[in-house]
């Protein structure tokens, strides 16, 4: 049996390899299957007399703790006369606690996962199961404060890269036997940690299977961040919006577990995805739940004027002023006609220039590091803000729209994809046919927005199909009090179908 | 697999679609898209008839006197331009001065409609502008005893351009009665309901000196409405001669020779039709061509313009004139006043009343063979000075007398000389009596002749 | 589901260019001709009430197959109609007021295409786009009446005596657009609703929104209805507030969304009605089948500039409405209940 496994093992076939009883077959097959990896660390070691070998991976168990929690155990471990393999098995997994987590295993590819999460294995000679010991001590970001989804009055705790850590973060904040993580790795190389998070009895079971059933779905060789899952939880209809809402915010997370969706954590990224989650749910933040309702209601109207402005508003511009000028008022009118007279190009022309410019501009800024990121921003000041308009290449109006949009749409950064390119599909639309080519543009994203739906909820919920009860929260906000006495989840708006 | 097909068949619609309208749309043609620096923003639209029967169409437009692109506009400055052209019909004379400007005028936001005294059938301008896509519904409508050349052409600087404050003083003037509703679709409206009766303002240019004789100019100049022929022949031989030469002169020549001929056509116009006014050729605008913004060709004017009566329109022909009194009186009547000034004496000083219109009862009966239509008006009274009780009883008589006496005189000239129905007779016929309605509508003048109008004024301290 | 606001949108959509003869016999007309709509829909809730969940196609297909497929094809040959009436109607009023725009064609083409999109992507796409549409709608609706409000008056009212041939006329020329009866025997399945109460609150919704819609323009535009051909882009027009000078462009999007749901919907229901009569073919190839047809003669139309009715409107859409919107169903429910027994 032994001779077979020794012909066999290889780095193709190791997953479900048994491990070899005897010790050094079972170093050799490690050291065949890792290929001599240098960061494959093997100690052989004698136990009361008998053979073992811990072993680790560099950098990823920490020394300390492997010193003090399996090192001086083991050493400190005496039977009288030798040891068999059995009694030192059975210390190791009966008679100790030598650290929090401790599996037993019993083929290669369990024994390599666990030494690539920063585990440390002790194999026994003649014996045909190792032990593993959850020592991780692999160097991580410590707890920092979010950085996409920025807040004034939420937590400053942002996730970061570590699934562990960030479970433990959204374990803190609900506290109850009802919030339920289940662990399942993706992506044959990768094997990376994907965990969903629910709360049983506020998420429909329907969804937190599908959720479940669209992830096995997932055959992938790597999963380094959040994209790679999120088409598998979108579904079928192909959009341009996204149905999984995207946050490093924890607060945000577990409001929304409590609201009866299902998380997805990724190890390795400092994002979550949350599904299912409506359109309206990109212009809600943390803060609006910390400041008084008044406040909240004006500033959500802000945002959807934003998103509209982010959208439509350079599109509209050049619709009106190349094709409908009588919409304009009069003196309006003939500012933006005196200021255009001494412009080279049209003004559908200049809008199209300039925003190319602002997208050059915002790509350059978060690609450069922070010190030059700086530098951009002058660069942008300077060229577009002062020398366009002197040299009387650009109109100024123009570029004040530009402006006022570019500042819309930083108002809304989950959309910010969307927004950029609608934007300048609206501006050639409306450049060439005026209202009717904003409005077929218009019409083209209503569609694409409404035939998504997010887990039997339309994406699009409380305003179509309209929903009385959810609109509380979309055009205002009301005040706890409130909220706490009716409860509205997704799975209540008109037209979903329960799954 | 079909799905997937559709798409992409989908996708490559969609292109094709979006390369047919690139190539259609930069085609120069029809639906060749036009920036607004190609297009002549007219302000407002003025309409003379040549003796020869002629359209004479003058555009006032946008020409920026501005200084760098910060400040493109310079309110100081008069910021407007006139250009004419004359063709058999309006829209004929517009295509010749956008050819002349090598832009397209973009009508949609000229605020005006000015006929000049010569217009004597108004129907072919209403035609045009119902017809013409873009202008306005709330376009205003006014006649002017000049012609509507001249009034466009002056400069002032009160406003960004002279359309602007021409408007801005119809507004002012409809609340305190000395302007009738002006506005393109009220016009319609009148002219469908009564076979063509209306009334509009007359637009007359301030005068150095002779502000005084206005009312008597009024009269003298009232048979020439809409009657171009009347004018001497020297006249049209002067105007003839001018008009061939400017045309040619702008349409061929630079612009500086094309302003000299215009500037030359439009004294000796304003010399030979101002045969009541001789005094306006000081100020009447040099602005034919193009480049008639230059400063130092005229001075330009804080204000220029006064709303002084107005004219009746039957069967869509100018027929009379309303003095400004009269024009009062059927504001008091028709849409009500928001505050008019009526000087009373008391004893022998003299106070300032100021009246508004709060209320208005109408009611129609048959008496006699006659139609009695009885209009109460209902008066809000403010004094500026302070009166005791019994003095402002008798300010109030005294204002009510006034008022009563421009309802009449309204009425007589409206109702009584023309037989016109500018009162809203046919809505109030329609409202309270189907049968004379119907009557109405098929012999008009003959109903219309058996209406009496009674005033009744009631004050409301 | 959201039916409802579907059947609404274009009923108010309909009527935003309407023809003015004489606002009385309008009134009179419109409201008699409600009356009958009324009465019109009873067979098909009947017959919702047997089959809620299959719609009259299914019900023919299963009776008889040969009489099933020439049941959708008439149908589908119906929407088609309807489709290139709305087409020739919308190119116009393209003509019209925006003549210089762009090529009809290509106005045209793109609503098309846009709808195709939205029948492709499947009723709950388009019932939710609806209901965004209306929205729309009112809110344009509401804007321009109230920027109106100062310049409406009673005086602007002329009383007519009404005459009975413009009254039937009236409600001739309504009756024979209430291409709606064709939209309920197909789509009623997917109501989530009780028929009977989707099918008259969206006739309410229309009788209110015209009503509406007769007595702002009557306000405001008083004997200027006349002559005007779209009275409710005068409306617009005339409208004035102090940061747009006109609305006539700002009801233009209202009007096309308007239109590309109505189109939609029906390019949705002739691929319906075609998947059930012909099972073997893949429906949204049925559906480009039907949209391209629509758009072909309706382009055929549109471009020789044809855009009064014509016979196919008067006569051919009059009697398939009927015929498959009153008589089919009252067929089914009555013949089919013999059968049972």
């Amino acid at each position: 049996m032994e001779g077979k496994t020794v012909v066999k093992v290889n780095e193709n076939n190791y997953e479900t390899a048994l491990i070899s009883k005897s010790l050094k077959q079972a170093l050799l097959d490690l050291k065949i299957i890792s290929g001599k990896t240098m960061d494959l660390n093997i100690m052989e070691v004698e136990i009361s007399e008998h053979k073992c070998a811990v072993v680790s991976i560099e950098g990823m168990a920490s020394t300390s703790s492997m010193a003090e929690l399996i090192f001086r155990p083991l050493m400190e471990y005496h039977v009288n006369g030798y040891a068999t393999e059995d009694d030192i098995f059975n210390f190791l997994t009966k008679q100790s606690l030598l650290a929090a987590e401790r599996k037993i295993q019993t083929t290669y590819g369990e024994v390599f996962l666990t030494l690539f999460s920063g585990f440390a294995v002790v194999f026994i000679d003649g014996c045909d199961k190792c032990v593993a010991y959850g020592i991780q001590g692999f160097d991580k970001r410590s707890i920092e404060e979010p950085t996409s989804d920025g807040n004034l009055n939420g937590t400053h705790e942002g996730f970061i890269d570590t699934i562990r850590t960030n479970i433990s973060l959204v374990r803190r904040r609900l506290k109850t036997p009802k919030l339920r993580f289940d662990m399942q790795q993706i992506g044959s190389d990768s094997k990376t940690d994907v965990c969903i998070a629910y709360i049983t009895d506020k998420a429909p079971q329907g969804v937190v299977d599908k959720v479940k059933e669209n992830l096995d779905k997932i055959d992938l060789d790597t999963i380094l961040t959040t994209g790679y899952v999120e088409p598998f939880l979108e579904g079928k209809h192909k959009s341009m919006f996204s149905n999984v809402l995207t946050t490093d915010r924890p607060d945000t997370f577990c409001a929304k577990l409590n609201e009866g969706r299902v998380g997805i954590l990724v190890d390795g990224v400092p994002l979550t995805l949350i599904c299912p989650s409506l359109f309206i749910e990109n212009f809600q933040t943390i803060d609006d739940y910390v400041n008084k309702p008044f406040y909240t209601t004006y500033i959500r109207w802000i945002k959807y004027l934003a998103f509209f402005l982010a959208i439509a508003f350079p599109g509209l511009c050049v619709a009106i002023s190349t094709n409908h000028p009588e919409i304009l008022t009069h003196k309006f009118l003939i500012n933006l006609a005196a200021s255009e007279e001494v412009t080279p190009y049209s003004f559908f022309f200049e809008a199209i220039i300039i925003t190319i410019m602002y997208e050059l501009m915002r790509e350059a800024g978060i690609r450069l590091p922070k010190a030059i990121g700086g530098a951009v921003s002058i660069v942008g000041a300077l060229i577009i803000g002062d020398a366009a308009v002197s040299s009387s290449l650009v109109s100024a109006p123009l570029l004040i729209v530009i402006g006022l949009t570019a500042t819309a749409s930083f108002v809304i950064p989950n959309l910010n994809s969307q927004t950029s390119v609608f934007r300048m599909l609206f501006i050639i639309a409306g450049g060439f046919a005026g209202l009717f080519g904003i409005t077929i543009c218009f019409a083209f994203l209503l569609i694409n927005i409404s035939a998504l739906e997010s887990y039997g909820v339309p994406y699009n919920a409380p305003l179509s199909p309209f929903t009385f009860k959810a609109m509380r929260d979309v055009l205002t906000r009301p005040s706890f009090k409130k909220l706490g006495r009716t409860k509205t989840v997704v799975e209540d708006v008109n037209g979903a179908n329960k799954i | 697999m079909s799905r997937f097909g559709l798409k992409k068949l989908l996708i490559i619609a969609v292109c094709v679609l979006f390369v047919f309208s690139l190539c259609s749309c930069n085609a120069t043609g029809r639906y060749e898209k036009r920036d607004l620096d190609e297009k002549i923003i007219v302000h407002a639209l003025g309409v003379d008839i040549t003796d020869d029967g002629k359209y004479e169409v003058t555009l006032q437009m946008l020409a920026q006197q501005g200084s760098g692109s910060s400040t493109p506009i310079d309110p100081s400055k008069p910021n407007s331009a006139t250009v004419s052209q004359i063709a058999d019909t309006i829209p004929a004379a517009i295509e010749r001065c956008e050819t002349d400007l090598g832009k397209k005028a973009f009508l949609g936001h000229s605020e005006l409609i000015l006929l000049g005294k010569s217009v004597s059938d108004i129907s072919p301008v209403l035609d045009f502008a119902v017809n013409t896509q873009g202008i306005s519904l709330g376009i205003f409508m006014a006649y002017t005893d000049l012609t509507a050349k001249e009034i466009l052409d002056i400069k002032i600087t009160s406003g960004t351009y002279s359309a602007e404050v021409l408007k801005e003083i119809f507004e002012e003037s409809k609340k305190n009665g000395t302007s009738t509703e002006c506005e393109l679709i009220r016009h319609i409206d009148n002219i469908e309901n009564t076979n063509g009766t209306t009334v509009m303002p007359i637009i007359k240019k301030i005068k150095d000196n002779k502000k005084t004789s206005d009312e008597e100019e009024n009269s003298s100049s009232d048979e020439s409405f809409g009657n171009s022929k009347g004018e001497s022949s020297k006249t049209k031989a002067g105007n003839e001669k001018v008009e061939n030469k400017s045309g040619k002169g702008s349409q061929s020549d630079s612009s500086s020779e094309s302003e000299s001929s215009s500037e030359s056509e439009s004294s000796s116009e304003s010399e030979s039709s101002s045969q009541s006014e001789s005094s306006s050729e000081s100020e009447g605008g040099s602005g034919g061509g193009e480049e008639s913004g230059g400063e130092s060709s005229q001075e330009a004017e804080v204000t220029a313009f006064y709303i002084d009566g107005a004219v009746i329109v039957k069967n869509q022909k100018p027929q009379a004139v309303m003095t400004r009194d009269e024009v009062i009186g059927l504001s008091f009547m028709n849409n009500g006043i928001a505050e008019q000034t009526i000087n009373a004496k008391i004893g022998d000083t003299l106070t300032a009343v100021s009246v508004g219109s709060a209320k208005k009862d109408t009611k129609v009966s048959i008496k006699d063979n006659k139609i009695v239509v009885d209009i109460n008006l209902n008066l809000s009274y403010e004094f500026y000075q302070t009166l005791s009780e019994k003095e402002k009883k008798t300010a109030t008589e005294k204002a009510n007398e006034h008022i009563y006496s421009l309802c009449r005189k309204a009425i007589e000239k409206a109702l009584k000389k023309e037989n016109a129905d500018i009162f809203e007779i046919h809505s109030l016929l329609n409202h309270n009596d189907y049968v004379l309605y119907e009557e109405y509508r098929k012999n008009q003048e003959e109903v219309l002749k058996k209406v009496d109008i009674n005033i009744k004024i009631t004050p409301q301290i | 589901m959201v039916i409802l606001f579907i059947s609404r949108i274009f009923y108010s959509m309909t009527f935003i260019p309407f023809k003015y003869n004489d606002v009385t016999c309008q009134v009179i007309g419109f409201s008699i001709a409600t009356a009958i709509e009324c009465l019109a829909v009873i067979p098909l809730i009947i017959l919702y009430k047997k089959h809620p969940d299959k719609n009259i196609c299914q019900v023919a297909y299963e009776k008889s197959k040969f009489l099933g497929i020439l049941i959708c094809i008439a149908f589908a040959f119906a929407a088609v109609l309807v489709i290139n009436r709305l087409f020739r109607y919308f190119g116009y009023f393209m003509y019209l007021t925006f003549p210089d725009f762009l090529p009809l064609w290509l106005v045209i083409g793109a609503v098309a295409i846009v709808s195709f999109y939205a029948a492709f992507q499947g009723i709950e796409a388009i019932a939710r786009s609806a209901g965004i549409a209306f929205a729309f709608f009112i809110l344009s609706f509401v804007i321009v009446a109230a920027a109106l409000i100062t310049k409406m008056s009673f005086s602007n009212v002329i009383y007519t005596y009404p005459k009975f041939s413009n009254i039937w006329h009236e409600i001739y020329y309504e009756l024979s657009r209430f291409s709606e009866l064709l939209l309920f025997p197909i789509l009623y399945p997917y109501v989530k609703e009780k028929a009977g109460k989707s099918i008259y609150g969206a006739i309410a919704l229309k009788l209110i929104f015209v009503y509406l819609i007769i007595t702002v323009c009557v306000l405001t535009l008083g004997s200027y209805l006349n002559i005007s051909k779209f009275p409710f882009f005068d409306l617009g027009a005339y409208a004035e507030t102090f940061i747009i000078e006109r609305l006539d462009a700002f009801l233009l999007p209202a009007w096309i969304l308007v239109a590309f749901v109505k189109t939609a919907l029906f390019m949705f229901v002739a691929k319906i009605a075609l998947a059930t009569g012909f099972k073997r073919v893949k429906s949204n190839v049925l559906l480009l089948i039907v949209s391209v047809a629509a758009l072909a003669v309706s382009l055929a139309a549109v471009l020789q500039e044809k855009w009064s009715f014509n016979v196919w409107d008067k006569g051919v859409l009059s009697i398939l409405i009927i015929g498959l919107g009153v008589l089919l169903p009252i067929a089914y429910c009555f013949g089919k209940g013999d059968e049972n027994e």
